[in-house]
């Protein structure tokens, strides 16, 4: 348990993805839970939802949505919020999860994760939304730092110190995505230590890792690729801040075999558990899957 | 409005953010013509977005407009896998560009992004010109729809005679929801058969209007066209469902006296095998 945020530590897990359904449900697997995207499954029936039944039975799953936009000027879409409510009444989840950002507004829906300006009218904004969306939900959720490739002019807060604002005025959870941090640093030219240290730690809930892609002039949150060193590093920095919590790999693009992916989650373990015994090995030592 | 414009608050972010977001020709063209409007004081938008040695505010705001674009036409390619390959990428694009124009989207699922495709391709140029491309796109999305419909118990052959025969009259049987009908141009069937030979599109005879029925058998979507009077006997069960005698009643509207019973058994055997039937709620 994560001594004052509780909840769980899930252990290691990775987002759950149509390509392996077959595979996670024909054998037993050496990860500890699944993430699901939560609008993949606001469907009447069919296989998605076989497969979540199926999953969940075996697993410790977490919702984690895409379109809450928490940070719209729109009001809140509660007719999303009642289809996540009856989700997670079926599901179970241990926490259900969104992100700190939005994704539309004037009623529609880039079906992106769009910047907020971080100031303090956008705070106040994104903390009474959060309250009610956990009013409705009847959960407190956590929200994930997104990936940003711009900063607005007008922006008075850091972004961390937003984040661990809204988290604590709103009393809910962080997912600490490390990868998104690393991003955002190299493309903004901050401290992504810095940014780890200012969060208040034991409302981390999760921690998420993904690969990225170097576009040249900025690098872009692709989940397309391995977790690459650098992250893992931020990852072991981070472990050592927050303690054990739930942490899982994201990959949405190219997708690999299972047994790249799973590899990624043990390999995520094992830096894990070094990083919380005080070992410090060589980066990139730890047991790697390179299948 | 002056050079020196404020930063303005997220009602007014976001809305600026989304029209630059969607602009077709790109995130500079989109501030042109905002600073046309008077919505915004300066081109640069530097009021909005910081600027570095790196990148310019336009190109930052580009990354975002790129991801909005492309993540769409992927998921419509996915969506419409036999119409992307027909009218090949570029066309593709173009369409692409056109619908979300037309239809930016409102739901929070993608899942929901491509249900006015067919309606909009019926009305697009590309129809004119390739018939049966706006049928094939509506084949296409038919067979997403029952995807992930609701589940049902669909009634065996025996369950179905069992409760007929002993109350033709009363008992009566309907479609399942992963269950869909359409008139289609005959032309739409051979272009989701038969994939393009080198990437592009050539013109397609027009055909006659033929019954399609689309269904989700366990998780395995399936489609076929169908006679006249199958496609009228499974209007009726599609609309309110139908017991036994009411469907012999259709039957023999266009079948002999002397075949009528045997073409409904045909019906009910092909119907239960392909699980499509229920009993009415």
């Amino acid at each position: 348990m994560n001594s004052a945020g509780g909840v769980p530590d899930l252990g290691h897990g990775v987002g759950l993805r149509r390509e392996h359904f077959e595979r996670v449900l024909d054998a037993p697997t050496r990860v500890d839970w699944f993430e699901v995207l939560s609008e993949n499954f606001m469907v009447k029936g069919g296989r998605p939802l076989h497969v979540l039944d199926r999953v969940r039975r075996d697993y410790p799953v977490v919702l984690h949505g895409v379109s809450l936009s928490i940070g719209t000027s729109d009001p809140l879409d509660l007719g999303y919020l009642r289809e996540l409510r009856s989700l997670a009444g079926r599901v179970e989840p241990a926490w259900v999860s969104d992100h700190l950002c939005w994704t539309g507004v004037g009623g529609h829906n880039a079906h992106d994760l769009l910047p907020l300006p971080y100031t303090e009218e956008a705070l106040r904004h994104v903390v009474e939304r959060v309250l009610a969306v956990q009013d409705v939900l009847g959960r407190r959720i956590a929200l994930e730092n997104v990936s940003t490739y711009l900063t607005f002019a007008g922006s008075t807060l850091c972004e961390w110190d937003f984040l661990a604002e809204v988290a604590v005025q709103a009393d809910c959870g962080i997912l600490l995505d490390v990868n998104n941090v690393y991003v955002s640093a190299q493309n903004h030219g901050f401290d992504p230590e810095k940014y780890v240290s200012a969060l208040p730690a034991e409302r981390v809930w999760q921690i998420h890792l993904a690969g990225h892609t170097d576009r040249g002039s900025h690098l872009l949150d692709t989940h397309s690729r391995r977790v690459c060193d650098a992250v893992w590093e931020l990852y072991r920095f981070a472990t050592r801040r927050v303690g054990a919590v739930a942490s899982l790999v994201e990959w949405d693009e190219d997708i690999p075999e299972w047994e790249v992916l799973e590899g990624e989650s043990l390999r995520a373990r094992e830096i894990q558990r070094s990083a919380l015994a005080g070992a410090d090995p060589t980066p990139g030592s730890e047991l790697r899957s390179d299948v | 409005m002056s050079e020196a414009q404020p930063f303005p608050d997220l009602r007014a972010l976001q809305s600026v953010f989304w029209r630059l977001l969607v602009a077709p020709e790109g995130v500079a063209a989109g501030a042109r013509a905002l600073r046309a409007e008077g919505a915004i004081g300066s081109e640069d938008l530097g009021f909005l977005v910081q600027a570095d040695d790196r990148m310019t505010p336009r190109e930052r705001l580009d990354v975002y407009a790129d991801m909005y674009f492309y993540r769409l036409r992927d998921c419509l390619a996915e969506d419409f896998p036999k119409l992307s390959a027909w009218i090949g990428p570029t066309r593709l694009h173009n369409l692409v560009t056109d619908y979300l124009l037309a239809h930016p989207p409102v739901h929070f699922s993608l899942r929901e992004l491509g249900r006015r495709v067919p309606g909009y391709v019926a009305g697009h140029a590309l129809a004119g010109e390739f018939p049966g491309i706006a049928d094939l796109a509506a084949l296409e999305w038919a067979r997403v729809d029952v995807f992930d419909e609701s589940d049902a118990v669909p009634l065996t052959r025996g369950e179905l005679l069992e409760q007929g025969t002993a109350a033709p009259d009363v008992f009566v049987a309907a479609l399942i929801p992963a269950f869909r009908q359409l008139t289609l141009d005959r032309a739409a069937l051979a272009l989701w058969r038969e994939p393009p030979e080198d990437g592009g599109l050539g013109p397609a005879p027009a055909g006659e209007p033929v019954s399609v029925r689309i269904w989700r058998q366990g998780f395995d979507v399936y489609h076929r066209s169908i006679e006249p009077d199958e496609a009228d006997c499974l209007a009726v069960l599609a609309q309110q469902g139908a017991t036994l005698a009411r469907l012999g009643e259709i039957v023999a509207e266009t079948t002999p006296p002397n075949r009528a019973g045997a073409r409904l058994a045909e019906f009910l055997d092909v119907w239960t095998a392909d699980a499509v039937l229920m009993a009415a709620p």
